[in-house]
């Protein structure tokens, strides 16, 4: 009879075992315009903010991750490109805006992979770009005098040669 | 004004996202040198941000986008060429034309590193970064202004030591009419003077007519010279930290050094003889030290090159080999060693002196007070 018992018990173990690590298989992200995204663990662990806070919190099978500065759009974007193992070709095929906002997103998250990937394709993007669609592409707004700004030119001459057009 | 301006950016920020500053700056460190320049006219805080020294810090050692490019000038010719050697050598947007500033002639380049060129500058020395314009003038150290004591300069140096931040250019010399006793002197920058290593019982001589400029790799400078005590031709090494020198044994079919010199493949130490109307060797040694390891790599053809010589400078990114042609003219030769391209930079017969440099945007110690931007 003890035999028989302690068998039971390791058998009732093992099922919580495994309804435990069934249950935790998901996160469910709430974006900023209301659409919930479940998704794979294994995903959720590139997202270090997530994870942090996974650790953190320590619990139970219905864990809802509320994403406030992430759209869905933006989401499903990070997702395509997690999915696709960070394909330079993917990236390339991303708006100006696209490619912003999931760099931003990717720092929030703490995603360094996609942090790395999308800073990068922004360098890229703009090494030989004139100085007008920097500004243009950041948002910046010129805070020189015309004076400094010729006199800058000036000294840095050689940086401006071989410049794309816009 | 401003508040036209701030308005201006709450209208703007509702339709296009915002970067914040870690983020430009994450994108800034992944920039190359000529591109950061272009954009400190973006704005103020871009300037201020590029200008910053932590940041040329941490670009230079990030390196996620470090670019080589090549200095090749006539020396009596003030206006010198910054070549991107990774490019087609015809394409001309790969190269541009930078002042020597503030010297009007540079007479020998004697070394490169992180960013920066010693030039001999007769009456001095003079520190150069191309990429920023920032200069600094070294005077020579006092034996070579000694005009009494007849001390021959037989190998100059320069290379940074990483564990008191600081500069050093080295150089030896002997005596001519005494016994062979090298000296060894070296300027820091930090303390802005020459000093003699004292008790270092050396005795080497130059290997060839010329005096050679040393090659830095892992930590210490290399050049080659001639063992007196031994009558040898060595690779000696001097490291930067220690302050110390050790000896590199050369391959044992090399026998005599007059056209040979000292490369650097990626990590590795080469040699090369230089082709006068015959293929130049290249020798790599392919474990830093041990001299078992040296191996000849390839023969260059000088067949097609017109002046019929070749010395190389250096390697571009995909494994083509770079070199002088002797005047003024550059060869690239693929890894096999054939032609794939030579373009000559000027008519004049004399013979143009090269250097390879990082791009960067350092400043040197204490340049405060010392040296000045353009």
């Amino acid at each position: 009879m003890g035999e028989r018992g302690e068998e039971w018990e390791a058998v009732m173990l093992r099922k919580a075992e495994e309804e435990e690590s069934k249950a935790v298989k998901k996160v469910k992200l709430v974006t900023s315009d209301g659409v919930t995204m479940e998704v794979e663990i294994s995903t959720v662990k590139e997202m270090e903010t997530i994870q942090a806070f996974m650790n953190a919190t320590d619990t139970d099978n219905s864990i809802i991750f509320p994403l406030p500065k992430v759209s869905s759009h933006i989401l499903s974007r990070i997702m395509e490109l997690m999915s696709g193992e960070y394909d330079q070709e993917l990236v390339k095929r991303l708006s100006h805006e696209e490619l912003k906002e999931i760099c931003m997103v990717a720092n929030y998250l703490n995603m360094k992979t996609l942090l790395h990937l999308t800073a990068s394709a922004i360098a890229n993007l703009i090494q030989n770009k004139s100085v007008e669609f920097v500004r243009h592409f950041f948002n910046i707004i010129n805070d020189f005098t015309p004076e400094e700004e010729v006199q800058l030119r000036k000294t840095h001459e050689w940086a401006f040669e071989g410049v794309d057009e816009d | 004004m401003k508040r036209d301006n701030s308005r201006e950016v709450r209208r703007r920020n509702r339709i296009t996202v915002l970067l914040t500053r870690d983020l430009i700056i994450q994108i800034l460190l992944r920039l190359p040198v000529k591109s950061l320049a272009r954009f400190k006219s973006v704005c103020k805080s871009w300037f201020s941000l590029i200008s910053d020294p932590h940041f040329a810090i941490s670009h230079f050692e990030l390196a996620l986008a470090c670019t080589e490019r090549l200095l090749f000038l006539e020396p009596t010719v003030p206006e010198v060429r910054s070549i991107d050697f990774n490019a087609p050598l015809h394409d001309d947007s790969a190269s541009a034309a930078l002042n020597l500033s503030p010297e009007s002639h540079c007479d020998l380049i004697l070394g490169s590193c992180r960013g920066f060129l010693l030039l001999d500058c007769s009456p001095s020395l003079c520190l150069w970064n191309p990429a920023t314009g920032i200069h600094k003038q070294v005077c020579h150290s006092p034996i070579a202004s000694d005009m009494d004591a007849m001390f021959f300069t037989f190998l100059y140096g320069f290379g940074y030591d990483p564990s008191t931040d600081d500069y050093l250019v080295v150089q030896a010399s002997y005596n001519v009419d005494s016994e062979v006793a090298t000296r060894v002197e070296f300027f820091s920058l930090r303390a802005n003077a020459w000093k003699e290593i004292e008790g270092i019982h050396l005795s080497y001589m130059n290997c060839c007519d010329d005096a050679k400029t040393g090659l830095l790799l892992n930590g210490a400078i290399h050049w080659l010279a001639f063992r007196c005590d031994v009558s040898l031709n060595v690779i000696v090494a001097f490291d930067l930290t220690e302050r110390s020198f050790s000896e590199i044994l050369l391959p044992d079919d090399i026998c005599q050094c007059d056209f040979c010199d000292l490369g650097v493949l990626g990590d590795f130490l080469c040699l090369h003889v230089s082709g006068v109307h015959c293929p130049a060797e290249i020798w790599v040694m392919k474990e830093y030290k041990i001299q078992s390891s040296w191996t000849k790599s390839v023969d260059v053809s000088v067949d097609e090159i017109p002046t019929k010589y070749f010395s190389l400078i250096c390697f571009t990114k995909s494994g083509d080999i770079v070199g002088t042609d002797g005047n003024n003219g550059l060869v690239k030769c693929n890894s096999e060693g054939q032609l794939l391209e030579h373009r000559s930079y000027s008519n004049c017969r004399s013979h143009s002196l090269a250097a390879v440099y990082t791009e960067s945007l350092l400043s040197l110690p204490y340049d405060g007070d010392q040296a000045e931007e353009d």
